[in-house]
């Protein structure tokens, strides 16, 4: 067993939790970072595409947030959004000046483009495994004290209690191949765990819902949790990695249908293929209900900086199936291609965080898509989950240090990390019986489907996936497991079954439809009883909801008026009767 | 339902020259080390996602990660399709 004790403890070494990182440690001594794998190998921020949001000097940011903001049906927190666009413009200089490869043009300028979602807004295309080695190399030059191969399983509260009256002081993990345990009580905890996911689903298997459930238990109030359902198109020719969505569509592909029918056209006549992601993947299902399917990505009139920047990621990740020789050549024959559609949340959903990142408890403050990003309400813009991230990680590095240096090392009961190494390691001195953790990973994964089955909700059908949660819970609170590689895949299995329990109990609760979160049940968007954040939180209880009224009066942009209620984008796009002026 | 069984991840080991760099590469810890051989070895090959880290780390391309996810956890939309189905013949457009 390994106690230290820090000032700032960030969980998670993706972009939220190394910027956090490296902006606490400019500001105190000690900043331990915990990683489950190998920080700058792993997670979404090494495995993404490479794109994010790129203001410049020179760039009226006020356009910029009002995009957000409109295209985000006002749900959002517009200082936020404020924050967002101006922190971003530094990260982005930050990691020039640190010579991160970036995509440039002939003059040697970053070169921009408009991906998914994006009218004025533009984002620019870097190496992210290039950036997370910088990162890390600059955290260590610091003085972090980075250490990989720890699942964290659980916080560490002041009062010991699940959820606590007091404050989170820690957090208390293991490592994930010695199985030996570690508690790291700290003044201020970091939560930069990244999205939930299920394992099998977007190539990153590691990141799940640790932390936003080890939050959860602790107590902190998570916001908006049905808005989980996400994903991307991803898969190509039913079985291989696509890459690049966001990429290959801000280059000219394009989706058309078994016709050859552009079919964005009717839904987007301006953005196509980089309209708002959930319709366009609503439009997919559509394609394939009506017997238009499959559904295909045309490449032929992909601009040639695509192909070459391609080559560079291939160099750098270590391949692409689109240069590969296993698949006709893209650039000839259309393949056919499909979204991924299930538990993603990429910071539609997670911690309630404020301008300071702080969650609702004490001692605890999120970064990256672990947090609900406010800034973008329901809008999907390709660059803003990885711009998020550097910049909530570095507003939270820097306000966990501030309040860790006027703070003493908090207490927490003596017999806490005694009780948490019993329970942690159990599974491993149980037999593993009939279900093992791989078992439950592939159970889990079937209370979803494909996209044409998973994106219409209802109530009997949400009632059902909870029994399921229920029951993957209870099984995975008896498994054994053989070997401590087994014992962290248990725990995920343990998160994610209840993660899901959660998403699915929002999405009960939440009695209509809205942007992407579509109840077949309840098609209407309405505004008069769900503009607002769905909080969720753990109580003596179990779960209690909540609905935080959203001040837009407070903010420089207003809503035009209230809207009566109607079919929200995707029930529409459904039924046949969506017209793109109604929803522009 | 099936496990979750088929790797699509294999190491040449006449080419690996032991040089751990896939232990740090792997975000799930397909790897392990082989003291005797002084050699990497598929730990846990079933839980490789194709995710590449592995191929571009790796200095003698002793690792091979097929592209095909064989996985039962990808639900796919054209599991009834004809594969032909799944190209289009740019001639008809």
């Amino acid at each position: 067993m390994d106690q230290i004790d820090a000032d700032v403890l960030i969980i998670g070494g993706g972009f939220g939790g190394i910027w956090a990182a490296l902006r606490a440690a400019e500001l105190v001594d000690n900043v331990v970072l915990l990683e489950k794998a190998y920080v700058s190998r792993s997670g979404a921020s090494t495995i993404s595409g490479g794109v994010t949001t790129c203001p410049l000097d020179n760039d009226d940011l006020s356009k910029w947030a009002a995009e957000f903001v409109t295209k985000g049906g006002y749900m959002c927190d517009q200082d936020w959004t404020a924050q967002l666009l101006e922190g971003q413009r530094e990260r982005v200089k930050q990691l020039a000046g640190w010579g991160v490869p970036i995509s440039r043009n002939d003059k040697g300028e970053i070169r921009r483009f408009a991906s998914r979602g994006m009218i004025d807004v533009r984002c620019m295309q870097y190496s992210p495994k290039k950036s997370m080695e910088e990162l890390r190399k600059q955290a260590i030059a610091r003085g972090v004290r980075i250490i990989d191969r720890i699942s964290v399983t659980d916080l560490l509260t002041t009062d010991g209690e699940y959820p606590t009256k007091g404050a989170v002081c820690g957090a208390f993990g293991f490592n994930t191949r010695s199985g030996e345990c570690i508690a790291v009580k700290a003044k201020q905890t970091v939560l930069a765990t990244g999205a939930m996911s299920m394992k099998g689903q977007h190539q990153i298997d590691n990141v799940v819902c640790d932390g936003v459930v080890m939050a959860y238990r602790a107590g902190a109030r998570l916001v908006d949790l049905e808005f989980s359902f996400g994903g991307t198109f991803s898969l190509l020719m039913s079985k291989y990695t696509f890459g690049s969505y966001n990429v290959a569509i801000a280059h000219g592909a394009k989706l058309i249908n078994a016709e050859g029918e552009r079919f964005m056209a009717k839904y987007d006549p301006v953005r196509y293929e980089r309209g708002e992601l959930a319709r366009v993947v609503a439009a997919f299902a559509k394609e394939m209900i009506d017997g238009r399917g499959p559904v295909y990505v045309d490449m032929r009139d992909v601009d040639q900086s695509y192909w070459d920047d391609l080559k560079v990621v291939q160099q750098s990740k270590g391949a692409s199936i689109l240069l590969s020789d296993r698949i006709p050549d893209p650039k000839v024959s259309p393949l056919a291609i499909e979204p991924t559609w299930g538990l993603w949340n990429g910071g539609r959903s997670g911690l309630m965080i404020d301008l300071k990142c702080r969650s609702s408890l004490p001692g605890l403050l999120a970064a990256g898509v672990a947090a609900k990003i406010t800034a973008t309400g329901t809008h999907a813009s390709a660059g803003v989950p990885t711009a998020f991230s550097m910049t909530s990680g570095y507003c939270a590095g820097e306000a966990a240090a501030e309040m860790a240096l006027s703070m003493q090392q908090p207490r927490m009961p003596d017999d806490l990390v005694a009780m948490l190494t019993e329970r942690v390691r159990a599974p491993l001195a149980r037999p593993v019986g009939k279900v093992s953790a791989d078992r439950l990973h592939d159970s889990l994964t079937m209370l979803e489907s494909s996209v044409v089955e998973t994106m219409p909700l209802t109530a009997p059908r949400l009632k059902k996936m909870i029994e399921q949660t229920d029951q993957a819970s209870m099984t995975a609170d008896r498994a054994g497991a053989a070997d401590v590689h087994d014992l962290v895949k248990l725990h995920e299995a343990r998160n994610i079954a209840e993660c899901a329990r959660l998403v699915y109990l929002s999405a009960l609760d939440r009695t209509e439809s809205r942007e992407q979160f579509y109840r077949e049940d309840f098609p209407e968007t309405d505004d008069e009883e769900w503009f607002c954040w769905h909080g969720l939180m753990n109580t003596a209880n179990g779960p209690s909801f909540d609905r935080q009224r959203i001040p837009f009066e407070k903010f420089p942009l207003q809503p035009p008026r209230k809207r009566p209620r109607h079919l929200s984008p995707i029930a529409a796009i459904m039924r046949g009767s969506f017209d793109p002026k109604a929803y522009d | 339902m099936t496990e979750a069984v088929n790797s699509p991840v294999s190491i040449n080991l006449d080419l690996c020259e032991g040089c751990r760099k896939c232990l740090n590469a792997c975000p799930t810890d397909v790897f392990g080390f082989n003291e005797k051989t002084q050699k990497a070895y598929l730990a846990y090959p079933s839980d490789c996602s194709v995710c590449f880290l592995c191929i571009g780390d790796c200095p003698t391309g002793a690792i091979k990660v097929d592209f095909a996810i064989t996985s039962v956890r990808k639900h796919s939309a054209y599991a009834e399709y004809d594969p032909d189905q799944l190209v289009l013949d740019p001639s008809t457009l």
